[in-house]
Parts: structure tokens; sequence; C-alpha cells
């Protein structure tokens, strides 16, 4: 036990929302992270989000409606194109948040909504304070939702450039993009330490430009929950259910997935199942148009259960020998395959970016041909027919990081920063069995 | 001649002989050279001897009031008689016969006694016992202070005897007396030395004598006021005058009728001032006490009395003389527009009756004059007195006011005519001018003049309406567009089709203004729409039928302004124009929009009409530099170093990523950010954005915001004006730092090379190519071979190595200099629009004062260029782009091609590496 009383380390972590507000997976880690901080000894934690303007009390950007640890700005307007906070009642707003809360790391879960020009408000006002930020997908990088797709195709992209950027958004010139650019990397230059949920988005980022030893691979705190052990129904040969949970939408692949029940049903392959959950009422309205027609011409193997609530997925997940997360998307660290490995469900995934990552093949799970539907439906068949597969994928399959693990991975990330200011090479996520 | 007749005219001086007929001995003794010495001394028999057998031959005169030689002279056929030893003496002649028709004497002018004393008649003469009005003159008239010459003022003289002043002056008189306020003698000896000297000789009587007699004195001045050959020089109608005869000199001319139209007799005389300032000169004149204004003026020098204060502008007419031969009256006159001349109607009382040949004529007005060839024709008038007649002239000229008429004159072979306007004179114009002059167009007498007078007077004016279809022969013109480019220039947009020498003369008419239209003033220009559907359907089919035209300076804003083309049947047919309605920047557009030329063809169409045209309308629109506010941000430095001046158009978000990276390398120099925002739509949006950019970036910085869109050179120059850095640093606002301490570096190199006068950075593009490291001339042949920037490895990598690069030019993108240099060069030269060559004029007139261009290629921004213009949405901005290289042409063109030629500056710039 120390005798010296140490004063204890204050973290402010910065979230682009709220849960209050929204549930999406980066402000539910930001949340979860700032929950985990909070609870340390040591440690002292506050969370700043943002809201829309109708939140805000008239003339004051800053409120705290729920705790006197938690900030909401109301933000009026966001710039998009190159993540610049026009308002400028916010840097004086965020001076008072730093001065009140005096932290010695600010940790950004996304820097929208505030501008990157937050960092520079940090830095002038709090010299000694270090910076961190988590990347959620490649926004610095792409502007299409910072997916890296090709908006008309919805190609896979492998690198950004004023020319190819261009192609996607005539709109906007290569002297747009060029400009973007600039501006994104004058601000991240302040940025002490960058933290990316999977290898796979790290290495995109460091292949940018972000300086390799200024990038380590953590991944999101998850839920705090007791792992249920899956009961592994007595499964007849040629039977299989196969579940989607998420967002229903093109990214994500379910257009790969009603192909592929199309091609069984029409072979006659009776025993295989498709339970799709998910929302897809956030989607633009020929999407869900499509995907209503689609649904009612699918085949009696298609199931679609509609949305659900984020509590129930454990039972769920319970009714289905396998999941399904068929996305054409590179996908960072989804939450689905975290719900999975905690309730030993075995994946199968595209063989890409983040997915094929977290997705061990042979281990964790299976990869398919990422938008091919017969490569999916031959490895459909294959797992039908010899139930042994997901028997034994499913008790090897890793079990998810508890919330207490990565919270730790997290403040050692912070004592180092603050200690010397630099950073040993970025630890992998350790793989739990 | 007889004995006996002889010695009644060479007697003595007697009551029943005229007073000019007798023999003076004693002054003919004493008066001639010829004489021997000791004559004098003989008694009147000796001396009348003398001359009888002498002084005849060699042309003596008998007495002081006759002067043989000048009679003479006046009189060849005499001479000639008297030569032949027909006729002893002119003498002689005059008594037997010459008595009754003509002067005997140099001082003695009948036909101005007989105007002057209209009441000596025949029958005055016979009741007073004279033989003719010389005799009365002697006997009665010059005692009566009549005038009978007039250098001659019988008043002036003093010491009349009972010769009277005239005899007495002649006599006995002071050889430099004074006899007229017109001729100064002691000046005119003086001036004329040899006066003194052949008068001493006894060649002459006196200096009044020689400046009449002598042949040479027809050029001399009679006295410091005027001035032969000025008033020669400045009227050309004396000298018609002069040959004809009319007249023996200027002088002369000057007094019979120069001085009544108050033509100057000399330089610096001020003859019309005078009389203008002298409101009592019209009082005096009319009582008789001076003859003329001239006269006043000499008398009121000469007596040191001041004009009275002018209370209103004095109008001198003097009441002439009744017409003499070669005169005549005005009694209408005016402009007429569809004649573009004068028309003058009146009568004259000629010397000849027939005006066949050409003459010109002359009129004169209170503001100016006309003359030219002039068409004259003549018709009977009732109510004047044979051989006067009616007159009707025409002379081509400008319709502008001109005040009142003073004189017409009409000169041609044989005629001298000089008309005056009537008492009750009318000036008109138009159709009240022509209807009455239609009137008497039946009743001209045939000549050569007749038919052309009798066109121009039928011609209708413009009434409104267009009465081009109405012509016989077939004309298209129609006119799309209409500029007004100030102060009193047109630019008129349209076409026109005719058969070939149809049109013979097309002429624009705006308020009282014309002008004729020269055909390399018409750029032509194809119309496919007009040949399709007018041209060739009827028999027409020229393609460039379209035309663009500059008319400089006759266009009368608010008044009626129409064509009138002329064709060869001397019919002529109207076009109104309506208002002009575009000003400013979009009538600078939609000229530019227009036309699509090169070569020579475009070289033709800026000198003559876009040029000129654009060039006044860009005046006409910065005329008034528009007031602008200031939005301030933080405090403003107070000494800086440098100035930043940032024009801003279009994107505004540029100025976000500016400061985003102005804030990465704050310089350690003072400096300043002057923003000019020159695009007032967006005024709003910049309030808004600044205010943002400051509270995020805290760094200080000026908006100026201009009230209207002015262009680069305006801006550049409002933002130099409120500049208060040592250097200042022109920047464009798509312009974006990348070397770390760029402002430092740039004046480093300035104040360690002071022969250079313009400095930039090396510019990129966003793939780190090279946007601008300077760039030079090369004429192109598409062109014109006008000059045109050469960028130097522009696209290309830059080059390995750094260190200063220099350059004929460098652009204004990124241009940092001395602000002294930059005022004293007046900044940027707003000729140039929007924003193209102003900053090569610019880096010329750096070169004229002998400081150079460079480009420090280790200080490296970035420039996001403009996309090319292409496409035909954009050939008025390639258009403005020509008009901005015309300019510079015209200014540089010739200097760059001379050093071409010389090998400099085509040649790629000098490389100085720094030490």
């Amino acid at each position: 036990m120390n005798v010296i009383a140490r004063a204890a380390h204050r973290v402010l972590v910065a979230s682009h929302s709220h849960p209050a507000m929204s549930n999406g997976g980066a402000e539910i880690a930001a949340w979860r992270l700032y929950d985990g901080v909070a609870a340390r000894p040591d440690w002292r934690a506050w969370f700043v989000g943002c809201a829309r303007d109708d939140a805000t009390r008239l003339g004051s950007p800053i409120t705290q409606p729920f705790d006197a640890r938690e900030f909401l700005y109301a933000q009026p307007g966001f710039d998009w194109f190159k993540f610049a906070n026009p308002d400028p009642a916010f840097p004086a707003a965020l001076r008072d948040i730093l001065a009140d809360v005096r932290p010695d790391i600010v940790h950004f879960h996304h820097y929208v909504h505030f501008g990157m020009e937050a960092f520079l408000h940090v830095r002038r006002l709090l010299p000694d304070s270090r910076i961190v930020v988590t990347l959620h997908e490649f926004l610095a990088i792409c502007h299409h939702y910072g997916q890296m797709v090709t908006r008309e195709k919805k190609a896979l992209c492998y690198e950004a450039s004023p020319r190819a950027c261009n192609r996607c958004f005539p709109a906007h010139s290569r002297a747009d993009f060029f400009l973007r650019n600039l501006f994104i990397q004058r601000f991240f230059a302040l940025v002490d330490h960058f933290v990316a949920p999977s290898q796979f988005l790290a290495d995109r980022y460091v292949q940018w430009g972000i300086p390799a030893e200024r990038m380590s691979v953590i991944e999101n705190v998850t839920q705090r929950s007791q792992p249920v052990d899956k009961v592994t129904a007595a499964r007849e040969a040629g039977s299989l259910r196969v579940g989607f949970f998420g967002q229903i939408s093109f990214l994500k692949g379910i257009h790969v997935l009603l192909d592929a029940a199309r091609i069984l049903e029409d072979d006659g392959a009776q025993g295989i199942h498709f339970d799709i959950h998910g929302d897809h009422t956030n989607q633009p309205p020929e999407f869900q148009a499509d995907f209503l027609d689609r649904m009612s011409r699918a085949g009696k193997n298609v199931r679609f259960h509609g949305a659900y609530d984020n509590a129930r997925v454990d039972t769920l997940m319970q009714e289905v020998d396998v999941a399904l997360v068929p996305s054409i998307w590179w996908e960072n660290s989804p939450v689905v395959i975290q719900e999975c490995m905690r309730n030993r469900l075995p994946i199968i995934c595209s063989n890409i970016g983040g997915m094929a990552e977290k997705v061990r093949p042979g281990i964790d799970g299976l990869h398919f041909p990422v938008g091919s539907a017969s490569g999916l439906c031959e490895l459909l068949r294959a797992l039908a027919a010899d139930p042994s597969t997901l028997a034994d994928l499913s008790r090897r399959m890793r079990r998810p990081e508890t919330p207490e693990t990565t919270v730790d991975q997290h403040l050692t990330l912070y004592q180092q920063l603050m200690g010397t200011g630099a950073v040993r090479q970025g630890m992998p996520a350790a793989p739990s069995d | 001649m007889q004995n006996a007749e002889l010695e009644h005219i060479l007697g003595h001086a007697r009551p029943d002989v005229p007073a000019w007929c007798w023999f003076d001995h004693e002054w003919y003794a004493r008066a001639h050279p010829e004489c021997p010495a000791e004559l004098v001394n003989q008694g009147f028999a000796g001396v009348r001897r003398h001359y009888l057998d002498h002084g005849r031959a060699l042309g003596c005169s008998p007495n002081p009031l006759f002067d043989e030689r000048w009679y003479r002279l006046r009189h060849p056929a005499v001479a000639q008689a008297v030569a032949a030893g027909e006729l002893g003496s002119g003498y002689e002649h005059y008594c037997a016969s010459g008595y009754l028709s003509g002067s005997p004497h140099w001082l003695f002018d009948e036909a101005l006694y007989a105007n002057l004393s209209p009441d000596v008649t025949d029958q005055t003469l016979i009741a007073q016992d004279c033989f003719n009005p010389y005799d009365h003159y002697l006997r009665i008239g010059a005692r009566e202070g009549r005038v009978a010459h007039l250098l001659f003022d019988p008043m002036m003289v003093a010491g009349a005897g009972a010769d009277g002043a005239f005899g007495h002056f002649l006599r006995d008189g002071d050889r430099l007396a004074a006899s007229s306020i017109y001729f100064d003698p002691v000046w005119y000896a003086r001036r004329y030395p040899e006066v003194a000297e052949a008068v001493a000789r006894g060649a002459y009587g006196c200096a009044l004598h020689h400046y009449l007699a002598a042949p040479e004195a027809a050029g001399y001045d009679p006295r410091p006021d005027f001035s032969e050959t000025f008033y020669r020089e400045r009227n050309g109608d004396v000298a018609a005058g002069l040959r004809a005869g009319r007249w023996r000199n200027g002088h002369a001319h000057f007094l019979e009728v120069g001085v009544f139209e108050l033509r100057e007799p000399g330089p610096d005389v001020g003859l019309r001032a005078f009389a203008e300032a002298t409101p009592r000169l019209q009082t005096a004149l009319d009582e008789g006490r001076w003859r003329d204004a001239y006269a006043g003026l000499l008398h009121s020098r000469a007596a040191r009395v001041a004009p009275p204060e002018p209370t209103a502008p004095a109008r001198v007419f003097v009441a002439l003389p009744p017409p003499a031969a070669g005169t005549g009256r005005v009694d209408y006159l005016g402009f007429t527009t569809p004649g573009h001349g004068w028309l003058f109607c009146g009568w004259v009382n000629p010397e000849h009756p027939a005006i066949d040949d050409a003459v010109t004529g002359a009129a004169y007005f209170e503001q100016g004059s006309i003359h030219g060839p002039a068409l004259v024709s003549s018709f009977p008038r009732d109510d004047l007195e044979s051989p006067s007649v009616g007159l009707l002239v025409y002379i081509e000229g400008s319709g502008r006011p001109l005040g009142k008429l003073i004189s017409l004159s009409i000169t041609g072979v044989g005629i001298v005519w000089t008309l005056f306007p009537g008492e009750s004179v009318t000036l008109l114009r138009d159709e009240k001018l022509v209807t009455p002059v239609r009137q008497l167009l039946a009743r001209l007498r045939g000549n050569a003049a007749k038919d052309a007078l009798i066109a121009i007077a039928g011609r209708r004016g413009y009434t409104g309406a267009n009465t081009i279809a109405e012509l016989r022969d077939r004309v298209f013109l129609e006119i799309d567009e209409t500029i007004f480019c100030p102060p009193r220039g047109l630019v008129l947009i349209g076409w026109k089709l005719a058969g070939p020498g149809v049109i013979t003369s097309i002429r624009l008419h705006s308020g009282h203004n014309d002008m004729l239209l020269q055909p390399e003033q018409f750029l032509k220009m194809d119309r496919a729409d007009v040949q399709a559907s007018v041209g060739v359907p009827n028999g027409l089919p020229d393609l460039d039928c379209g035309f663009m035209l500059f008319v400089p300076s006759v266009f009368m804003p608010a008044e009626s302004t129409y064509l009138a083309v002329e064709t060869g049947r001397g019919e002529i047919g109207f076009r109104g124009i309506g208002e002009p309605r575009q000003r400013g920047m979009e009538a600078i557009r939609g000229l530019l929009e227009r036309f699509d030329l090169r070569y020579e063809a475009m070289a033709r169409g800026f000198d003559h009409v876009i040029g000129p045209a654009v060039a006044s309308l860009n005046r006409e629109r910065l005329r008034h530099p528009p007031a602008h506010d200031v939005l301030r941000f933080g405090a403003i430095a107070e000494a800086p170093v440098v100035s930043v001046i940032l024009p801003l158009y279009g994107r505004m978000d540029f100025l976000e990523y500016q400061f985003a990276l102005f804030s990465a390398d704050r310089s350690a120099l003072a400096h300043e950010f002057i923003y000019v925002l020159d695009d007032p739509a967006r005024q709003r949006e910049v309030e808004i954005l600044a205010a943002a950019v400051f509270a995020r970036y805290a760094i200080p910085f000026r908006v100026v915001l201009l009230a209207r869109n002015m262009g680069f050179a305006p801006a550049c120059n409002v933002g130099l004006s409120m500049a208060g850095g040592e250097f200042v640093c022109f920047m464009n606002s798509d312009v974006f730092p990348d070397t770390p301490g760029w402002m430092e570096a740039l004046v480093a190199r300035l104040r360690a090379h002071p022969e250079i006068g313009a400095l930039g950075p090396l510019l990129l593009f966003e793939d780190r190519s090279v946007q601008h490291m300077g760039m030079m001339f090369e004429p192109l042949a598409e062109f014109a071979g006008w000059q045109f920037p050469r960028h130097e490895r522009k696209g290309w990598r830059p080059p390995a190595h750094g260190g200063l690069h220099e350059s004929a030019a460098i652009t204004g993108a990124c241009m940092m200099l001395s602000r002294r240099v930059a005022r004293d060069l007046g900044g940027f030269d707003e000729s140039y629009i929007i924003g193209d060559f102003e900053d090569a004029d610019l880096c010329q007139r750096l070169a004229e004062q002998g400081l150079g261009c460079a480009v420090d290629l280790d200080v490296r921004m970035y420039h996001l260029e403009r996309q090319s213009q292409a496409g035909p949405e954009q050939r008025w901005r390639l258009n403005l782009t020509l008009f901005n290289a015309w300019v510079h042409e015209r200014r540089w063109g010739a200097l760059l091609r001379e050093r071409q030629a010389a090998g400099d500056g085509a040649v790629a710039a000098r490389h100085v590496v720094s030490a």
C-alpha cells in the first residue's frame, strides 16, 4: 500500500453522441470505457457527449441533464466534409469543461460533432495533457461514410487518393480532397496516440499516414454480462439454422444472404433456414422497398423477425446454429461478433477486413468469399451435412475479453502516455480462452 | 491738251474752278525731289514751266490734292497714254473727264464718301457749285468733319486753316501727324525704317502716304494692334477677296467688314472680349462717338479708360451701311439633319449674275464656323431692285449649336460675296427650316447646284419611325443590342444586308451630334440565322452580315438616336436605336459573349470595337469606388513587418483552411492579415465564417467588405491602402502554405536582395507538381502575335535544387514586395478586368524601375488553381482574358518584342543558387 497519497488520474471521455439518445456502437463503447475507468480507485472519469441542437438551454451550449460528471454539448451544425465545427461558441465551451475537469487524458471516441479543432483547443489550454483518439471507421480517410467502399458500385476500396475520391464524388474536386486531407492531418498531428479496435483498421491508418508508433490495437469495451453456454441441441444432419443479427443494410450484405437462400431453395436444400433479426427502417426508402419486395418473394427457408432489443440477443442466439455476418464492407470490430463469442455461437463471415481478423477460420468460425452467394451456399451445405464442424467450433471459439481487461489495457496506455510521453509498440488484442 | 486749257487748269486757286484744280507752285517746288533746289526761289511761272517741261513727264503732281502717280496706278490706261505721249499727264485726264468717276487721291475714297454722305447728290453738287464729290469734300465736307477716308479723320487734324484739315494735312502737315485712330505714323515709321528715308527723300509725302501708296506697304501693319499676317492667316475669306482685288489688304477688309464681325485684328488684342465687357459700347456706337468697336477699344486704351463693369455680355452688331456690290443679307438659316448641313436663304447684290462654277462657303457664328464647298443657287425676288437676287446656300457641316450668325461668305471665280444677318433673321431647324425652302425650290434658277439643293431640301427627317423598308433599293438593317459606353460612346450589335454598292453611307445621329460611320469601324460577324431567314430568300446570301461597332463620342443619352442609311439614289432610310439597357459588368460580359475571333480579325476587332468599348465600360464601373465596411477580429498589430492581403471571391471555405494552416505556423514577425471580400452576395456567409474562424484560432485579422464586385486589381489595391507593414504579400485565397517559416524566409530574401522587386514562393498543385515558378512571355500566332505568359515547368516535378530563381515575371497569386515600392507603383493597374495580366503588368513596371522578379524555390506553397476554361459557356471568360492581353500588348508589346529579338527575356530565366 502506498503511503504517499497520489492524486487520482483524471480522464475525460468524449463521444460524438450519448447512449441516452442513440445506441450506436461508438457511443456505447465510449460509455462503457467511461464507466469502467470511473470504477477504478485511482482514477476519475468524466464524459462529454454531443446532442442535437434542440437539447440545449438557450445561450448555454454545455448542459448537464444527467450527472455532475456528464456534459452534453449541443451541436448546431457540422461540416462533414472536413470535420470542422463552425460553432463559434464551442471553443470557449470546451475550454470551460477542460478548465473544470482538468483532465490528464482526453480520450476522444470520435471527433465528429466536436470538430477536429477540438484537439487544438485541448493542446492550447492543457499543454501537458495527452490526447487519445479511438478510430471506429475510416472517416478521416474516406468521405463515403468512412467505409472505403465506392459510392456507385459498392466495390471495395483499398486506398484513398484525390483522383479516386473525386471519381466517387465528382462534386468535390481533387483539390478539395487534397485540402480535406491537409486539414485533417494538421489536427491529427496534435494527437498523442490512436487506438484501433482491430489490427486491420490500424494497418489501414498507418498506411494512410499515422505513425506506427502512435497506434495501438485495443478492443472496444464489451458489455458486462454472464457468458451463456450454448445448449447444443441435437441436430439432424441436413438441418441448419442460420441467424443474422444486426442492421439490415446493403453494406451488411443482406442481399448476399437472400441470394444464397434463393439458390438453396431452388436446389431443394430443405434443411437450411435463415432467421433475420434486425432493423431495416433506418435505410433509404429504395432499399427498404427492395428488401420488403424480396422478402415477399422469398422462399419458405427465410424468415424475417424484425428489429430486436439488444438485451434479448443472447436468447435469440440460442435458437440458431450459426451466425452469419455477410458484410460486403471491411468492418472493424462488429459488436455482433463479440456477442456470438459470448454465446459460443460460431460465425460465418466474409473474408475481408476486421471480420476476417476477429473470426479466426477454423477456430472461431469460417470465411466465405465476400459477396459470393454461391460460395456461401457451398459452405452452408457442407455445414448442414456435417454437424460436428459447428460443434467443434463452438467449443474452440475464444471468449470475448472482459470489460475489465479492456479497461486495464486502456489504463496501461494512459499511464505510459502520462509517464514518459512515449508509448511502446501497440498491443494486439490478447486472446483469452 | 491745248495751252488755253492748260492755263485754265494750272492756274491759281480760284473759286470758279474745282478746289483741286490749280497749280501750287510753292508746294510743288519743295515737295518734289525732282525739282532742283533753286527752283523754290523762282516764281509761279518758273515753277510751272518746270512742271510742264519736266514734272509732268516725271509723274509729279501739280498740287497736293491731286496725286499724279497714284492716279496713273489706278488707271493703267491713262498711264499708258501718257507714256505713249498721247496725254500730257493724268491730271489733264482727270480734269477733262476723270473727275466725273474716280478719286484722284489716295486719301479720298469716293465710295466711302458717297456711303457716309448720302446727302451729297448731284442736285446738292449743283446747288453748292461743286464740280464733283471730291470738290464738295474739299470745299465743304472736310470742314464739316465728314469722313472721306477711313484713315483720315478731319477732327483729328489740328491747325486747319483756310484749306481745311485735309488740304492742310497734305500740304503743310507734319509728316508724322496722326490723322486717324487706325494709323499710327510714328510707330509705323519706327517699325519700317525705310519709310522715314523715303519720306525724307521725297518719294512719299508722309508716313500715311507711304502706307497707302507704296506697293509693299500693303503687307505692312498700320499700328501695333493690327497684324496683316495674323489677320490674313486667321481669316481665309480675306485672301480670296484680296486676290479678287476687292480690298487692298487685310486692314482694308478689317475696317470695312471684319471689325463689325468682331474679328480679332491681332494676337492678344481682345477685341471681342472688349466688346463683350463694355455694355455701353453699343450706345457709343449708336450715338456715333465711335465708328466701331475697334475704334472704341483704341480710344479707351489711349484714354486709359477702364471699360465699365460688365452687367451682361454685350452683343455688338452694328447696323451696317447699305450693301455695296457683293454684299447681301441672310433672312433665315438653319441646320437640316437629314441633309447634315446648313441652309441659308437671303439675297445678294452680285457683281455677276451667273453662279455656275464651284464656290466655297464660310459661315461665321458666335461660337464657331462652318466652311467647305457650297451649293448655291439664285432665284428672283420681286421685292428687290435688280441686280439683287434671292440666294439659297447649302454648306455641309455638323449641327451642333454655334450661336448667332455673324456673316456668310461665298467665294468663287469672280465671286466674293458677304452676306450679313438681316434685322429679323431667324434660326430654324429641320422641318421648320425646310418647309419655306421647299416653297422656293421651283423658282431656283437652273444651275449645277440646283438638283443637289432640291435633293437635300427634299429629304425627310427622322420622325421616330423606321423607314428602311420604304427605300426603293432593298436594304435590311437590324440592331439587336446597344450598349452605352460612357461618356458618349455606343456599341451597336446587329446585322445588315444590301446589294453591293447600294449603301453609300451610314450615319449615326444622336441629339445634335452625328457621325459618318467608317467601314473599318464595323467588326463583321457570321450570322447563319440571318443568312438563312433573310439573306438567301432575298438574294443577299452573305454569311458575315452581322456586325458589332463602336462609335466613340457621339451618343447623347436620353436624346433621339438613330441611324440614317443613304443609298446611291440619294434616299435616306432611318432606323431608330433604342435606349441601351445593360451597364457595368453585365454589359462587358454581354459584349464578350458574342464573338469568337482569332488572328488578325481578332486584333482588328479589339482595336476598333471591343477594346475601347470594354475599357470605357470598365472605367465607368470603377469610377465611383464603393464604400466598404471593415470587420475586425482581434487587435491589429501595431508595427507589422508583413501585411498579407488576400482577395476573397467565390469559395469562402478556403479562408477556413487557410487559418487552420496559419495556426500551425505562427510567424515570429509581427504581421497582419487583410482579407478583401469582393463578393457582396456572400457577405453574410463571410461574417459568420470569420467570427467562427476567429473563435477557433484567435489569429487577429480584418475583412474589408466591398459593396460591389470590383475585380482582383481594385480589391488588392483597397487592401494595399489599409496595409501598414514594411512588406506586403498579395496572396490568393486558394494558396496554402507548406514550408514552415515562409514569411520569415521571404522577408529575409527580400532584405538580402534589394534588386528584387517582387518575390514569390514555389507554388505546387495538390499532386506536388509545379503550378508556378515564374513566367516569361512569348507571342502567340493564333492571337495576332500578342504576348502571353508561358509558365515555366508547369505540371512538371519541381527541380531538385533550391535557391532563388529569377524570372521575367511572377504571379500575383503569391507575391511579396516592399510596401513602399508597391505604393509608388500605385498598386495593380485597374484597367485589367477581373483578374489576368495585372501581375505581368506590375512586373513590367518593376522592370522599368530596374527591379527584378524571382521565385524562392526553398519556400513552397500549394496553389489549387481553378480549372481551365473551355466550352462555349466560358467563351466570354476567354475573351475577357484576351481583352486583358490586348491592354497588356498595347503597353508592353513593342518592348517585349524588342527584348525577344535581342535574345533576352524569352530565354529561360537565369538561376541563382543561394549562398
